[in-house]
């Protein structure tokens, strides 16, 4: 331990209590610091979507334990996403109306020509700018709020929140208490409309209206004016957590968070095939349906260790939800300290999930329509691994340069036991592989 | 046997959370290690709020860490 780099009693108190902090940018400086940190994400999806995403957060300390925080992200989105459709060995024309491209700009109404064996893909281009604010007061020396807002919007979807989370120390600062609170009113306007749920794809399944032949008027979402009418949705969270000073070289979390979502839940863009159940050859295409409630719960567990020269972050999630997913996600994240003022960060993240009750990579032709089918390969049983390297530089105790990579695989079934006819010979969920290019810079003063 | 697992793996993380503390109480002049940005649960907000969106825009799960932070088209 180098002690000329050691901070005051003072500060070093200032900081711990900042570093039990549960949920928010933990900002370690005195009062009257401004801390701006800076970074921008270069994401590619191999043969699919690239986005550029900078972001910056600048947060004024103005006290002790008291912080504004103003975060900006800007994400631009260019590229092709998968738009649920099942692959096929042979040649596939897809009817193509913009509420059938992905999020964003869609291209022109014209049909979709996939040729055998290659994925689905609806191309698109969006833009997102976002603004978030925390603020963070101190009420006495062992209890604060921090009281969070933001803002989203893009093309098609807006998106309003706000958070209160309550934190409470014991008298000797080891244990932390957190109660957090969030509140979100998202809108989604996918242009041209929103289309009529599990309807069979053409240029009229857009604002197509009700024959009034159903009696699930509630769950259509194509009133009259379906082309000029947002749908939304509630979603409500709650988190609660206790953060625990373990001993002089670990620190570990737990949470504990159940959110619930309400109203329209449904992508927009993604449809599902109609396979011939003994070919697996695919008849048509459906606009897709997702319950409009979903709950959500998992726990969370975090801990920073501190070994003789270096640190590792560990981290473990198990999710559950009433769509009948649960989740496991792992992470390793071990600072390599080289020196005083150079570090590398390995790091390792394992996912895996279930898929979803009403999850179906295909639809057959002879059967009656569910009432939910979705063929959305992010809801499907899936695993994922994503391998990363940081390396960052220190220059002093003030401003700090990093440049991260990272490569993450996502893999499925394969052949599940669904897949009929030709669909066996098939790979029904294409390997996914992202590089990520991450440079960051974060200024003291 | 997937839902014992599961219950044994909070179980012992809980068991390592709350019972430590007990045996390892720390002093507020022995918390230098603890001060340092590395050890801060999350010590770098950028990455933090990156790594969120790109998994959130990926996966089917989510949520666990906190609170807030602002929803995405992108799922």
């Amino acid at each position: 331990m180098q002690l000329k780099n050691k901070p005051s009693i003072r500060q070093a108190l200032a900081t711990a209590s900042c570093a039990l902090l549960a949920t928010q940018p933990l900002i370690a400086a005195e009062s009257g610091d401004w801390v701006i940190n800076l970074g921008t994400l270069f994401y590619d999806e191999k043969d699919r979507v690239s986005i550029v995403e900078p972001i910056a957060i600048v947060t004024y300390n103005y006290d002790d334990e008291d912080y504004v925080s103003l975060r900006l992200v800007n994400d631009t989105m260019t590229g092709a996403s998968h738009n649920g459709a099942s692959i096929s060995s042979q040649s596939q024309t897809i009817p193509t109306h913009t509420t059938t491209s992905a999020s964003g700009s869609a291209g022109p109404g014209t049909d979709t020509v996939v040729s055998p064996f290659a994925i689905p893909l609806s191309d698109f281009s969006d833009q997102r700018n976002a603004v978030g604010i925390d603020w963070q007061k101190a009420h006495s020396r062992t209890f604060r709020t921090i009281i969070g807002g933001n803002a989203s919007v893009e093309n098609d979807y807006n998106s309003f929140g706000s958070s209160v989370t309550f934190q409470r120390d014991t008298d000797d600062k080891l244990t932390t208490f957190t109660l957090g609170l969030a509140l979100s009113i998202d809108a989604v306007k996918p242009g041209g409309g929103t289309p009529k749920p599990l309807a069979v794809l053409s240029s009229s399944d857009v604002n197509s209206r009700d024959d009034d032949d159903d009696d699930d008027e509630e769950d259509d979402h194509d009133d009259e004016d379906a082309a000029d009418a947002a749908e939304h949705k509630l979603l409500t969270d709650v988190l609660v957590g206790i953060t625990q000073v373990v001993s002089r070289n670990v620190l570990t979390q737990l949470n504990y968070s159940i959110g619930q979502s309400r109203g329209y839940l449904t992508d927009p863009y993604k449809i599902i095939s109609r396979v011939d159940p003994t070919s697996g050859v695919t008849v048509d295409y459906l606009t897709e349906k997702r319950p409009d409630n979903r709950l959500r719960q998992a726990f969370y567990w975090k801990a920073a260790i501190h070994l003789p020269k270096d640190v590792v972050h560990l981290s473990y999630r198990y999710y559950w939800d009433d769509w009948s997913i649960t989740a496991h996600t792992a992470e390793i994240k071990y600072y390599f300290n080289m020196g005083d003022h150079f570090y590398l960060m390995p790091s390792f993240r394992y996912y895996k999930q279930s898929g979803a009750k009403f999850f179906k990579y295909s639809l057959l032709n002879d059967q009656s329509l569910p009432d939910y089918a979705s063929a959305d390969l992010r809801l499907a049983p899936l695993q994922s691994t994503t391998r990363g390297l940081k390396i960052g530089y220190n220059f002093g105790r003030n401003t700090e340069v990093s440049f991260r990579a990272e490569y993450m695989q996502q893999w499925g079934e394969k052949n599940p036991s669904e897949a009929v006819g030709l669909q066996r010979q098939l790979d029904l969920f294409p390997n996914l592989e992202v590089t990520m290019y991450t440079v960051e810079i974060s200024m003291d003063f | 046997m997937k839902r014992f697992f599961c219950f044994f793996v909070i179980v012992i993380l809980f068991g390592t959370t709350f019972s430590a503390c007990v045996v390892f109480p720390v002093k507020p002049w022995e918390r230098d290690l603890l001060a340092e940005k590395q050890m801060q649960l999350t010590p770098d907000s950028v990455e933090a709020n990156l790594e969120e969106h790109t998994y959130f825009s990926k996966e089917a799960a989510s949520g666990g860490k906190g609170v807030g932070g602002g929803g995405c088209g992108c799922n």
